[in-house]
């Protein structure tokens, strides 16, 4: 790349074009495969298809709510939504309770019992993206603080909900969309807890790509001075990007109970970070203005192979994180050359 | 009067072939104020860039003292700037933003009591009274250039440069900088003061330079001169008139602004018919681009504005786009494209709603591509492709993304700001070409200039702001470029506007 400095534009066809903004755009794809290389040698049963089925399923909530932050990336304003993890967290906390005391009193059907526990779940995470939203576009308070207060919040809540005990109960059949049902492909199923974050992420690359509102959010991060003479209010995008946030949160509050079974009150700790690294990982710019949904969910699939990476080799916890962090280091570094002989000539 | 302290011989400039400042001889004494006067574009900061040591001349020499430049460190030499733009600390100290550049002090410690003594030995100096525990951004703007200037003094330079000090200032608060500056001349400090109100020159000025087009066209004693005579030394050339075969103006009302008042502005009443190009004259910060974007919705203000008949109270700029209405900004960077974007986004960030299928609710952008071409290709927008990432092209061709943005939604009232600024020769008359034709099918216009010849060939009316008031209104067969500059440069208070319209 050091050779065509001048032009890292799209000029031109061919391959060769192709493949330099295939690179520019997804360099996360050659991390990918070298890791694939490696586990490939490492453990040939990693790639058959009851392990990979398994690898989704057990990291749906992963996957949902790396979603969320992708919108809050490119909207700009150095965003960053901090408290996805403990507001899931405590989303699913107060779902499972609730879905719990239902489910004993015996009377009601299972089904309306989940789509009630779904309901307070997305309730709980939009109100929180809401109280984010407002205090960003209203008060203007830096999405890094406010997030971070509202993490601890919620962590709290959680605390003091359970007094820190782990909540289960759900309905059975809440755990076998994780298990039983799904779509069958051959010997095997698809269960519906891997097949909705696809979903998700298809419907969001079309919100993207094809609707105004996509289209507004990418233009604000882009230049928000521009936004506003062009009819476009940043502080309303910045507050719809922040509920939607909410949202995608409170979804992931339901894929815990469904893919793990019972709900650790701290449960939404450990997960934040990965997140936040699979989508800047993946090359969505956290200056905003540039980045995508499929950036994003390769940035993801990266780090699902890199936690079943340390955990098929044995690492522990304190080696799985000083791996994350030199991961980290480099790729932002590399990432962060490549935008800047991009956008910045 | 001292002995010459400071001097420039043959001082040249050229960017690109182009000579920006060409020849200039200049002297100054100790203790002399010295006007350096002209238009926009004139060379007036290119000289005082050179002076200060921020451009390397071309060709000539410095001389300070009786030594060139070249011969000793440049920052040896005692010379210190005000620049237009104030370069303080806004979150800190008097003291603190007056001994930035040297905080007194052993090591990395500062030492506060010290920084505070130097602080009030320059405004001792100066003669002034500021607390040096104050927080700048708590002043107002006078106060504020007084501690620009005290910062200035901590260089101890003999030579001092003031460009454009009063801009911002209130008639009390220049009085007092003219106060400032006797009490400097006392001690023998050579200043030169770069202004675009002439009266100020006959008001504490020794000495009068003009530059026109690069060139040194007058260099006289105040005493041997008067205001008419140099308004006419910066103006020169003969204006050529009738460039633009101006369309005709119809009878309809287009837009009524009532009363609009924000802390820019007071009391704007304006009125433009379709078809018609008003332009608004002044000088740079007379409040000419808050009022466009006020009435564009994105400063806030009181008042009411009327657009095609229809009364606002409150409106929206997305409200405005619809109706119709579009501005295209006079700082193209930060309010006009969007970086790390193509064309295609570019060029369809007004008018969104128009590319998204009506059957699925904004959804679609099915014939961006096509558009963005045609836009491209209208405008003659020079690039590879409206895959092109916009900040890989030239300035010129960026602001004519811009102004296809606008234009191809056919506006009916569109408010252009400043549009030529900092756009090549040939760019500029074909902007202007645009602008002219817009008017033409219908439009009315609004136009923002700081080149007034400009302002002349393409307006059908002028009116002339100043400070925040409309203070003049010139009807086309009375256009005189001498007159308009003599109405935004007085310094005479509101009153004498109605008189002039």
């Amino acid at each position: 790349m050091k050779k065509e400095t001048g032009d890292l534009g799209v000029k031109g066809q061919g391959i060769a074009s192709v493949i330099k903004r295939i690179s520019l755009d997804y360099p996360v794809i050659y991390m990918i495969i070298v890791l694939c290389v490696f586990i490939a040698f490492q453990n040939p049963n990693f790639f058959s298809l009851p392990n990979i089925i398994s690898t989704f399923t057990s990291y749906a909530y992963f996957t949902v709510g790396s979603i969320a932050l992708v919108f809050v990336f490119i909207s700009g304003n150095s965003g960053i939504d901090l408290s996805i993890g403990n507001v899931a967290a405590f989303s699913a906390v107060i779902s499972t309770s609730v879905m719990s005391a239902l489910n004993e009193m015996g009377t009601m059907n299972p089904w309306l019992i989940i789509l009630l526990g779904l309901m307070i779940s997305v309730g709980i995470g939009i109100a929180f993206g809401l109280f984010n939203g407002i205090a960003i576009a209203k008060f203007h308070i830096a999405p890094f603080i406010i997030t971070l207060a509202t993490q601890l919040l919620s962590l709290g809540l959680s605390y003091v909900y359970t007094n820190g005990y782990t909540v289960s109960g759900a309905p059975r059949e809440l755990s076998k969309l994780s298990t039983l049902i799904g779509i069958h492909v051959g010997d095997h199923i698809i269960p519906v807890a891997a097949i909705l974050p696809f979903i998700a992420i298809i419907i969001m690359t079309i919100i993207q790509s094809k609707t105004t509102f996509g289209r507004q959010v990418v233009l604000t991060g882009s230049n928000p001075s521009s936004a506003e003479h062009a009819g476009i209010s940043p502080q309303r995008i910045y507050l719809i990007v922040y509920v939607m946030s909410g949202l995608f949160a409170g979804l992931t509050g339901m894929f815990i109970p469904m893919c793990i079974g019972a709900v650790n009150p701290d449960v939404g700790t450990s997960f934040l970070m990965p997140m936040v690294a699979a989508v800047t990982i993946g090359g969505v710019s956290q200056t905003g203005g540039y980045g995508n949904m499929l950036q994003a969910f390769l940035g993801i699939i990266f780090i699902i192979l890199l936690m079943s990476v340390m955990t098929f080799l044995g690492f522990g916890l304190p080696i799985q994180q000083l791996a994350y962090g030199v991961v980290i280091v480099l790729t932002m570094t590399l990432l962060g050359y490549l935008e800047r002989k991009r956008f910045h000539n | 009067m001292g002995d010459v302290i400071f001097e420039t011989k043959g001082l040249s400039k050229a960017f690109f072939g182009k000579k920006v400042v060409s020849n200039v001889d200049f002297q100054l004494r100790e203790g002399e104020i010295c006007a350096l006067l002209g238009e926009n574009g004139a060379g007036k900061s290119t000289f005082k860039n050179m002076i200060v040591g921020l451009l390397e001349p071309t060709e000539g020499t410095i001389i300070f003292d009786g030594k060139a430049v070249g011969d000793t460190k440049k920052e040896d030499f005692p010379i210190a700037a005000v620049h237009q733009e104030l370069s303080l600390f806004l979150n800190l100290s008097v003291a603190e933003n007056i001994c930035i550049e040297d905080m007194p002090g052993k090591h990395t410690v500062v030492d506060w009591k010290k920084c505070r003594e130097k602080a009030l030995k320059y405004m001792r100096i100066m003669n002034i009274n500021l607390d040096p525990d104050a927080i700048v951004g708590t002043l107002g703007p006078g106060e504020q250039q007084l501690v620009e200037i005290a910062k200035a003094l901590s260089h101890e330079p003999r030579v001092l440069i003031l460009d454009e000090p009063t801009a911002s200032l209130t008639a009390p608060e220049r009085n007092h900088l003219f106060e400032v500056m006797n009490t400097l001349k006392k001690q023998n400090i050579g200043m030169i003061f770069i202004t675009h109100f002439l009266d100020e020159v006959f008001q504490v000025c020794d000495r009068v330079v003009v530059l026109r087009n690069s060139e040194k066209v007058c260099d006289d004693d105040v005493k041997n001169m008067n205001k008419r005579q140099v308004e006419e030394l910066m103006i020169g050339r003969s204006v050529n008139e009738g460039i633009f075969d101006l369309g005709s103006i119809q009878n309809e009302t287009a837009l009524k602004v009532i009363g609009l008042e924000s802390e820019y502005f007071t009391n704007i009443h304006i009125e433009v018919k379709k078809g018609e190009i008003l332009g608004i004259a002044g000088l740079i910060g007379a409040g000419r681009t808050e009022l466009l974007e006020s009435i564009f919705g994105i400063r806030k203000c009181t008042g009411e504005i009327e657009v095609l008949g229809q009364r606002y109270t409150h409106w929206t700029t997305q409200k405005l786009i619809r109706q119709g209405v579009v501005m295209i900004p006079e700082d193209r960077k930060n309010c006009g494209i969007f970086p790390k974007r193509d064309l295609k986004e570019n060029i369809t960030a007004a008018q969104m709603k128009e590319f998204v299928d009506r059957k699925v609710p904004c959804f679609g952008f099915k014939n961006e591509r096509k558009n963005a071409e045609k836009v491209i290709a209208q405008y003659r927008v020079k690039c590879p492709g409206v895959d092109a990432y916009i900040h890989e092209l030239s300035g010129g061709n960026q602001q004519k993304v811009i102004v296809g943005r606008w234009l191809s939604r056919e506006p009916k009232i569109c408010m252009f700001d400043d549009p030529t600024r900092g756009v090549d020769v040939g760019s500029r008359a074909e902007i202007g070409g645009f602008i002219v034709d817009l008017a033409k099918k219908g439009a009315a216009v609004l136009l923002v200039s700081s080149d007034l010849n400009e302002l002349v060939q393409l307006s059908h009316r002028i009116v002339i702001m100043r400070r925040g008031r409309l203070v003049g209104e010139v009807q086309k067969d009375e256009f005189d470029v001498r007159k308009i500059l003599s109405i935004s440069s007085s310094q005479e208070n509101e009153g004498e506007g109605e008189a002039v319209s």
